[in-house]
């Protein structure tokens, strides 16, 4: 392998960093506010943060609105009234606001109540990934050695791997009743979608997770709960995992809107979730047949779709910045790290879009 | 240096295993559907499903079915994607064949869609580091992040909605039966007639392109400031170099080295099958061959093309940390 | 779906259901005969986005497209068609290698078949008559070989013996001299020379350097003879003059004309002669493959004329637009009654659907005219009261709507509804409150199969919506087409509710429609057809572990019509047979026949639509002189 420093340096510099740089440093200023007031200063990550409170909103409020407001259901069909004689969906007019889809289903409300999919799916799936990569990583970055190999190496295999194809097979396979045997995240529904996700996403987060710990383990603090006869996991889990949860969550919020895209690639290649489950991937796969006559069936959950991830990915990017403002330029400071961003990312493309974890650092 | 490379290729050849055992469990252990259901018709007798199985190799034990799959990933003429078992189970067509018939539409695809996200990508992450903060800086970040934020098919069907259905100057999808791949790359077709850009290629390339070229443009912003703060650069300043000379000649060279890693990787990446784009663009590549044997049931097409991609990727990656020493002195193999 | 549609890729099932037109095309079409006759030559070429599955082997291939090839061109048999559509005779058996029809026994057991005298194989057999041991030899073949369409066959005399291993020859096949056939069969077929017409009866040529060889030229060709195939009809294989029987099988080379998965090339048979039914205008067919290309790439192909046809059971719907939208390209296209029905299973050993007023009641919901408006509407073919299609009961129930509502809407019309729960009302079983609606907890989360497909899964939508107005609440899943097939061939998986049933015939009598669906004998533990599991007996229902111990069957009844000799007699018993299903069994709910579109481009000539085929007819068309290539 190429060895590039030394292990032990971090990937990205821990959070007590953030106050080197700053120049008109003020003296009483937690850590934390310094944090807020960086972030607030970044107007696009405000009005992502905006954009997903609103989706957010509308996803919580789907059922309400769909009742009081517009009146349709979300399975309710319209036919006769939103269709034409050859079964081509009509536009958007008073009633439906987006127009119907090709069942004759008002697609309002099925945007709706696709974000509420789309949302629950990339934060199961994000969810998991978390307990994967984070365990993994603490585990690889506490122990070095051979462990850490093996889980490095491990990962390596997982990023080489075919993740769309295999995806398709696993979810095809699975998707059929009663599902593959080995227990509930196999069997066919939303959780099925979350975990083959999660599956091949993890090694992004342990990387990092792996990174932070290496550095973190030789701290006085480590140390010293050490000297105090701390077991090895009451330091991981007292010492070492509360100072990684600034991290942890600055890159959650960049892996939501890739899972977000890899649940719309595999409903638009038609292993998603059920037509019952109105997800925008669903609906943008529908809209691939039917957009050069149905324009509105394309635009809407697509534009949706594009909002939520751009948010995430504003937000997580202004959330990195403020963490630490020289993350970007140390995040590719260590080639071999790099290396493997690259593969993350040449993945991302293959699986429909790169993955947001470090890319535009 | 040799205890190296033969480390790696020693992970190298894990790793091609490890890929063709997840995709023989996946597909041939776990499948949703029986291969031979879609070869023996309706109401088969025995003897004909008996038949099939013996044909497909189904009748034999999951280690040595998935052992001669797996002989057929030793890159050796005579074991190489061998026809005994690597042939269609729909119309018993060598996969072989196949994929040395849409490798030149796949690459054709990445090597298109690579000069064009450099061409994006470079410039603008230059732009963005010599004027930070600025617009373009601003419009680069905003670039950067729609390019990941963006779901690779809907771009493509926004693009083929606007250039093909609205404007009418772009081909739409498919490439005709009777037009080599070159002539579908470089032939302009009607309206406008103009060669490459409304060749049935410029789509797509876009759609990659777009997707891809903000992680490059990130890329180099972030090098190229970083290099740009390093003692040597202020030496070549110091010396009364023009700023163009200084960017040109010391900054971007090193900015631009890590890129050429990162090229070498997402090439071979795309390489392996540029799955949703060319779904999209009805691209007769090796991603379309891939999902249409998914589709179809057909593990051997899903098997040959899973492991021709983890070739060319691990290849790349042992081809980059070699290339990568070369061009970085300081880094070591150990 | 029997020897259906396979030809679409898979995920383009829409495309099945979606190109598509309701009323008998050939109004539309004005056809052939109209324009004086084509003159000959050219070549045709013809594109096609999916292959064989058996390279081209009559007696092992399964699916619609050999069968075209088979019988315009390489293959005659005993009988055969003219080619045309149904009001055109298409539907009606004529002899082509008997020299009239046959001699029936009085018992109608026994056959006696006359053959054509002088007529000679294609190359390199040129010189090998056409005899009648040939007709025993493919026989024998295809139930070593094991072939998909034996079953047709089971009923000469000695045939299950001779599958079993038994015998050696088949019993009930003579040859009474080399020019008369002799069959005998265990019980009276109507449909005798259709059977006969089936491209796995073609006759086989002895090979004349191994005059033993129990299968002649298709000796030691047990997998795929179709490389090898040497042709009665008027063309063949190019190359086929190069064919080498006098060597070893294993050291013979396959014909040039044919490149498995790329091409095939089909060149006059010199030896052809003697045929009234085949036309064959042009002197060559380029069939070009190229596996899952769009179709839509090819049909535009076809419209720019770089291809004469495209192979496909109806056009995109982006090419229907185009058609639609542009009068110049009136004459290049055609909407064809396929005899290919679509409808909804109910399994009759699963509640609530061992009730027979549920399924009746599920009858009257289901909004027919929505289901085939999602379907892409007229275009996609005409609504089904009833399950067979109407040409093969000539027209006898074409009135005939058991389950009408008014505009075939089902529940979702006013009185459709109230219908439909009359009938519910009827099943105390499951409306225990007699309001119409199931109540019972058998009537929710009903596994209902569909496809994979925006389409149909629409439809699966609109069909769920309609039960729940009845009370059944049915859990849509759908699947590829490979993984649903998989899963309601499975008599143990029990599988209440089909959503994608469809059926094409294998020829035009009813008796397909009945034989492999709707016979309880026929029930398989593996690829199971009759996933309604109709006629299942208490053993077989038992035996896959249903707890309903006894469903309605119409064995018998199929068994008598079977029997009928062709004519009004045979239509009227399969249109009794027909009611009796719809009525007394009730496992489904027809929606339509589907209809294709055709496309060809503007060389061609004096179109002509092959029912048996469901597909253009390539031997009755011809091309402008000097058009394409030539």
């Amino acid at each position: 392998m190429v060895q590039l420093g030394t292990d032990a340096e971090p990937i990205a510099p821990e959070p007590t960093d953030v106050d080197e740089d700053i120049n008109q440093e003020i003296v009483g200023r937690s850590p934390m506010q310094i944090f807020w007031t960086r972030f607030f200063r970044d107007r696009f990550a405000v009005v992502g943060l905006i954009v997903i409170a609103i989706i957010c909103a509308l996803a919580l409020l789907a059922p309400v609105i769909s009742q009081h407001v517009v009146h349709h259901g979300p399975n309710d069909i319209y036919l006769f009234q939103m269709t034409t004689s050859d079964g081509i969906p009509k536009g958007p007019n008073k009633q439906f606001w987006f127009g119907a889809d090709n069942a004759g289903q008002d697609l309002f409300v099925r945007v709706l109540y696709g974000a509420r999919t789309s949302l629950v799916i990339a934060l199961f799936a994000t969810g998991m990934e978390m307990v994967i990569g984070v365990t993994a990583g603490i585990i690889a970055g506490f122990y070095r050695g051979k462990t850490d190999t093996a889980i490095s190496r491990f990962s390596d295999i997982v990023l080489s791997l075919p993740v769309l194809l295999l995806a398709l097979g696993l979810a095809s396979a699975c998707g059929v009743p009663p599902g593959c045997p080995g227990g509930p995240l196999l069997r066919p529904g939303l959780l099925l979608v979350s975990f083959i996700i999660a599956l091949f996403s993890w090694p992004y987060l342990s990387r990092i997770v792996r990174g932070q710990v290496l550095s973190l383990r030789e701290k006085e603090f480590v140390e010293s709960a050490r000297a105090m006869g701390a077991s090895n996991a009451r330091i991981m889990r007292k010492e070492i995992l509360p100072n990684i949860v600034a991290p942890i969550i600055v890159y959650t919020t960049l892996i939501i809107p890739a899972n977000i895209l890899f649940e719309a690639a595999l409903s638009y290649l038609g292993v998603g979730v059920p037509r019952s489950t109105p997800s925008w991937g669903r609906e943008l796969s529908d809209a691939t047949t039917w957009f050069q006559v149905a324009w509105w069936m394309m635009l809407f959950p697509g534009l949706f779709l594009l909002a939520t991830t751009l948010a995430f990915n504003l937000v997580g990017d202004g959330l990195r910045d403020a963490l630490d403002p020289r993350a970007a330029a140390m995040s590719f400071r260590r080639q071999h790290q790099k290396r493997r961003e690259h593969k993350a990312k040449a993945k991302g493309e293959v699986q429909g879009q790169p993955v947001a974890i470090e890319e535009h650092g | 240096m040799g205890r190296y490379l033969i480390r790696r290729t020693l992970f190298m050849i894990l790793v091609l295993f490890v890929v063709s055992l997840m995709t023989f469990i996946i597909f041939v252990k776990l499948p949703s559907a029986d291969p031979v259901e879609r070869a023996v018709g309706r109401h088969p007798s025995p003897t004909l499903v008996a038949q099939v199985r013996h044909k497909f190799g189904l009748d034999r034990s999951l280690p040595v079915q998935y052992w001669s799959f797996a002989k057929g990933l030793i890159p050796v003429p005579g074991l190489w994607l061998n026809k005994d078992v690597y042939f269609s189970y729909g119309n018993q067509v060598a996969v072989k064949d196949q994929i040395k018939e849409r490798l030149p539409v796949t690459a054709a695809l990445t090597i298109g869609a690579a000069i064009l996200w450099i061409l994006m990508g470079v410039p603008i992450g230059i732009v963005s580091a010599i004027r930070p903060g600025t617009v373009f800086d601003r419009s680069g970040t905003l670039f950067a992040l729609f390019g990941v934020s963006v779901p690779v098919f809907w771009l493509g069907l926004v693009l083929l909605y606007i250039f093909h259905f609205w404007l009418g100057v772009s081909p739409g999808t498919g490439i005709p039966s009777d037009e080599s791949t070159l002539q579908a790359v470089f032939q302009g077709t009607p309206p406008l007639y103009i060669p490459i850009l409304t060749g049935r290629f410029m789509l797509p390339w876009i759609t990659v392109a777009v997707t891809s070229a903000a992680f490059y443009s990130r890329l180099t912003r972030t090098n190229l400031m970083e290099t740009m703060g390093e003692d040597y650069i202020r030496t070549a300043r110091a010396k009364g170099l023009s700023e163009k000379k200084v960017i040109g000649k010391h900054g971007l060279r090193n900015a631009l080295t890590p890129l050429v890693t990162m090229f070498g990787l997402d090439v071979a990446f795309l390489l392996g099958g540029a799955v949703i784009t060319e779904n999209v663009f009805g691209l007769p590549g090796l991603g379309q061959y891939a999902l249409q044997g998914i589709y179809q049931n057909d593990f051997p097409v899903v098997m040959g093309v899973t492991v021709v991609g983890a070739f060319f990727i691990v290849i790349a990656n042992l081809v980059v940390d070699v290339a990568y020493a070369g061009l970085d002195p300081r880094v070591r193999y150990t | 779906m029997s020897r259906v549609l396979r030809v679409v890729a898979v995920l383009a099932v829409l495309a099945l259901v979606a190109g598509a037109c309701t009323k008998s095309s050939t109004s539309a079409s004005s056809p052939g005969g109209s324009s004086a006759a084509p003159v000959k030559g050219g070549t045709l070429r013809i594109i096609m986005n999916s292959d064989v599955t058996h390279t081209m082997d009559p007696q092992i291939e399964y699916y619609q497209l050999p069968f075209a090839y088979f019988r315009c061109c390489l293959l005659r048999t005993l009988f055969s068609y003219n080619g045309q559509d149904a009001a055109h005779d298409g539907t009606k058996v004529f002899p082509d290698l008997a020299d009239g029809d046959p001699q029936v026994s009085s018992d109608g057991l026994t056959y006696t078949i006359h053959l054509k005298q002088g007529l000679k194989y294609g190359d390199p057999l040129g010189n090998v008559s056409i005899t009648a041991p040939d007709f025993i030899r493919a026989i024998e073949r295809g139930y070593t070989v094991g072939g998909p369409y034996m079953g047709y066959y089971d009923i000469i005399q000695g045939a299950s013996d001779y599958s079993s291993g038994k015998a050696k020859t088949i019993s009930g096949m003579k040859a009474l001299d080399p020019n008369t056939l002799q069959i005998t069969l265990t019980k009276p077929a109507g449909d005798f020379e259709y059977r006969f017409a089936m491209a796995a009866s073609a006759p086989i040529p002895p090979n004349p350097s191994d005059p033993n060889a129990k299968f002649g030229v298709a000796t030691g060709h047990d997998e795929s003879y179709g490389p090898f195939l040497v042709a009665s009809g008027p063309y063949e294989f190019q190359g086929s003059d190069k064919l080498n029987f006098s060597v070893p099988p294993d050291k013979q080379k396959p014909v040039s004309g044919y490149k498995t998965g790329r091409s095939m090339v089909f060149v006059r048979n010199p030896q052809w002669q003697d045929d009234s039914l085949r036309k064959a205008y042009v002197n060559q067919i380029d069939v070009t493959i190229h596996v899952g290309e769009e179709a839509s790439t090819q049909e535009k192909a076809v419209l720019n004329d770089e291809y004469d046809t495209v192979f496909e059971n109806g056009v995109t719907p982006e090419t229907l637009q185009t058609l639609k939208g542009d009068p110049s390209l009136a004459g290049q296209w055609f909407k064809n009654p396929s005899y290919g029905n679509y409808y909804i299973t109910m399994n009759l050993a699963v509640p609530p659907f061992d009730d027979l007023n549920v399924r009746k009641a599920v009858n009257f919901a289901i909004n027919k005219e929505g289901w085939r408006r999602l379907a892409g509407g007229e275009d996609s073919g005409s609504i089904a009261t009833h399950y067979t299609p109407d040409p093969l009961l000539n027209n006898l129930l074409k009135d005939y709507n058991y389950y009408a509502t008014p505009d075939n809407a089902g529940a979702d019309d006013p009185a459709g509804l109230a219908s439909a729960m009359d009938a519910m009302k009827l099943a105390t079983k499951y409306d225990t409150n007699g309001d119409g609606k199931c109540d019972v907890a058998a009537c929710n989360n009903i596994t209902a199969i569909g496809v994979v497909g925006t389409q149909s899964e629409a439809q699966d939508a609109l069909i769920k919506s309609n039960l729940a107005k009845i009370g059944i609440n049915i859990n849509t899943v759908e699947l590829s087409n490979d993984a649903a097939y998989n899963k309601i061939f499975d008599p143990k998986a029990h599988i209440p509710m089909v959503l994608f049933s469809g059926w094409l015939m294998d020829y035009p009598d009813a008796y397909t429609f009945y034989w492999f669906t709707n016979y309880g004998g026929n029930i398989l533990d593996a690829y199971n057809t009759n996933y309604g599991m109709i006629g299942a007996t208490p053993a077989q229902l038992n035996k896959y572990g249903y707890k309903v111990t006894s469903v309605p069957g119409m064995d018998s009844t199929i068994d008598k019509c079977a029997a009928t000799p062709a004519g009004d007699a045979r239509y009227q018993c399969w249109a009794d047979a027909d009611k009796e299903l719809n009525e007394q069994i009730a496992a489904y709910v027809p929606l339509t026949i589907s209809t294709n579109i055709n496309i060809v481009s503007s060389c061609v000539t004096n179109y002509t639509w092959d029912v048996f085929d469901s597909q253009t007819a390539f031997d009755q068309i011809g091309l402008k002189p000097g058009c394409g290539k030539s």
